[in-house]
């Protein structure tokens, strides 16, 4: 029994074995082909100075007249934790309006389905010059679309159509590829700068990760004081 | 006279009754597979332990497997996932892979267990890779986030389960007919190298664009 039931088995099993293991192989190197090949397809994404926490074209929410300290922040629109930050950074915003520049950087993660299309869409709204009016409503409307496994672009589009906005020069802008690349700019800086998730503050350069919320304000009080 | 049998018998463990069975199976290379699995996943729990602690002390530590947004263990253990039962989970990790070691080194040592104990070490086992199962599935559809140290924990639980399974098949330890029984011990490694490439190719698909950068 036992030692014909082996050898019957030896007749039929070796080759199907053998096909299955060829067709494990064979997954895995097509894997490692596809990896490759995406890589050296988007080796132009990442700029070689990436790294910087502020860049020129950066969104510039407001501009300190008498700046002493720039706050940074790298944010998803989509992120929970950046909606609930919103009202707090709104309020630090009027509070040191005169001393304090805010810069707002895109940091779309890829856990949510709408990040990039809400960056996106705010980026075309940017360049209407409706930068603040089109991030406030992101996060104003946020528990309307945010989590959401569909394709919201036509809500964002929408937005801008409440707005008043140029409906060609948006619907152009969002098509263009280049209006992801600025988002991806952005993605790229922090990543260079290891930015681990959203929100992420950078205070003059410096990262900051306050424990509190007094905290924060304290240490934005101390820059802008300096 | 008594020397030299208690001698002999430590050199030629295999009783005569385990050459029908498939390498693996054996009782020396089977401990093998538990110590080696074992060691894999207590080392990757109890750097999962560490790095938590180190968390705790300054939530501001950057833990050694904190590569990018998506491959964070920092990020993963800030989920409600990760303390499912209160604690951090690679707590049960390292007590768990413990007893697969201890295990393994009484096996080394010529110990036999009775089938009760193979059926608990089965049960524990697959609630281990139940846990570890819901664990992949949140990691890619819900957290999104890899966690190294985690993964090398899936990828010590995969050969423990099977190999594991079909021992226990083989050994009548889980009654099943014979075909199955044949077949389990037949394809026992090639199904840990499906599961190895079915679970590669699944954190490739989901993070294909991250990795690629697109």
């Amino acid at each position: 029994m036992s030692t014909t039931s082996p050898t019957s088995g030896q007749g039929k099993s070796p080759t199907a074995k053998v096909a299955v293991w060829v067709v494990l192989a064979a997954v895995v190197i097509a894997a490692v082909i596809a990896f490759v090949a995406a890589r050296v397809g988007s080796t132009a994404a990442a700029p070689e100075d990436a790294g910087q926490v502020v860049r020129e074209n950066s969104q510039v929410l407001s501009q300190a007249p008498n700046e002493q300290a720039v706050l940074v922040e790298f944010l998803d629109y989509e992120c929970e934790s950046c909606r609930a930050a919103y009202p707090f950074i709104e309020e630090l915003r009027v509070d040191y309006a005169d001393t304090v520049t805010f810069v707002h950087r895109y940091f779309p993660l890829p856990g949510h389905r709408n990040s990039m299309n809400a960056a996106v869409a705010v980026e075309a709204a940017a360049q209407q010059d409706q930068y603040e009016a089109m991030y406030q409503r992101m996060y104003e409307t946020q528990a309307q679309w945010g989590e959401s496994a569909e394709d919201k672009s036509a809500v964002f589009r929408g937005f801008a159509e409440d707005m008043g906005l140029d409906m060609a020069a948006f619907d152009a802008a969002v098509a263009d590829p280049a209006t992801q690349e600025r988002v991806e700019l952005d993605v790229a800086d922090g990543e260079a700068l290891g930015v681990g998730g959203t929100p992420t503050f950078y205070l003059d350069g410096e990262v900051l990760n306050p424990e509190s919320l007094e905290e924060f304000r304290a240490e934005v009080e101390a820059a802008a004081a300096d | 006279m008594t020397d030299q049998t208690t001698i002999a018998r430590p050199q030629n463990p295999e009783p005569a009754a385990e050459t029908g069975l498939p390498g693996f199976a054996r009782r020396r290379p089977f401990a093998l597979v538990m110590l080696v699995s074992g060691v894999i996943g207590w080392i990757a729990s109890g750097i999962l332990v560490l790095e938590r602690l180190q968390l705790y002390r300054d939530p501001n530590h950057v833990s050694s497997c904190d590569i990018n947004p998506w491959v964070s263990c920092g990020q993963v253990m800030s989920t409600w996932q990760s303390e499912l039962f209160g604690f951090p989970n690679p707590l049960i990790g390292i007590v768990a892979f413990a007893v697969v070691i201890t295990t393994a080194m009484a096996a080394l040592s010529g110990a036999q267990f009775g089938r009760w104990y193979w059926v608990g070490l089965q049960v524990g086992v697959i609630a281990g890779t139940v846990f570890v199962i819901w664990l992949w599935s949140q990691a890619l559809f819900s957290i999104y986030i890899l966690c190294l140290y985690c993964m090398i924990v899936w990828a010590a639980m995969i050969p423990l389960f099977i190999l594991l399974t079909v021992r226990n098949l083989v050994h009548g330890v889980i009654p099943a007919p014979a075909r199955l029984v044949h077949f389990a011990s037949d394809w026992a490694w090639t199904l840990v190298a499906i599961a190895y490439v079915a679970v590669a190719a699944s954190v490739f698909f989901r993070f294909f664009t991250v990795f690629t950068g697109l």
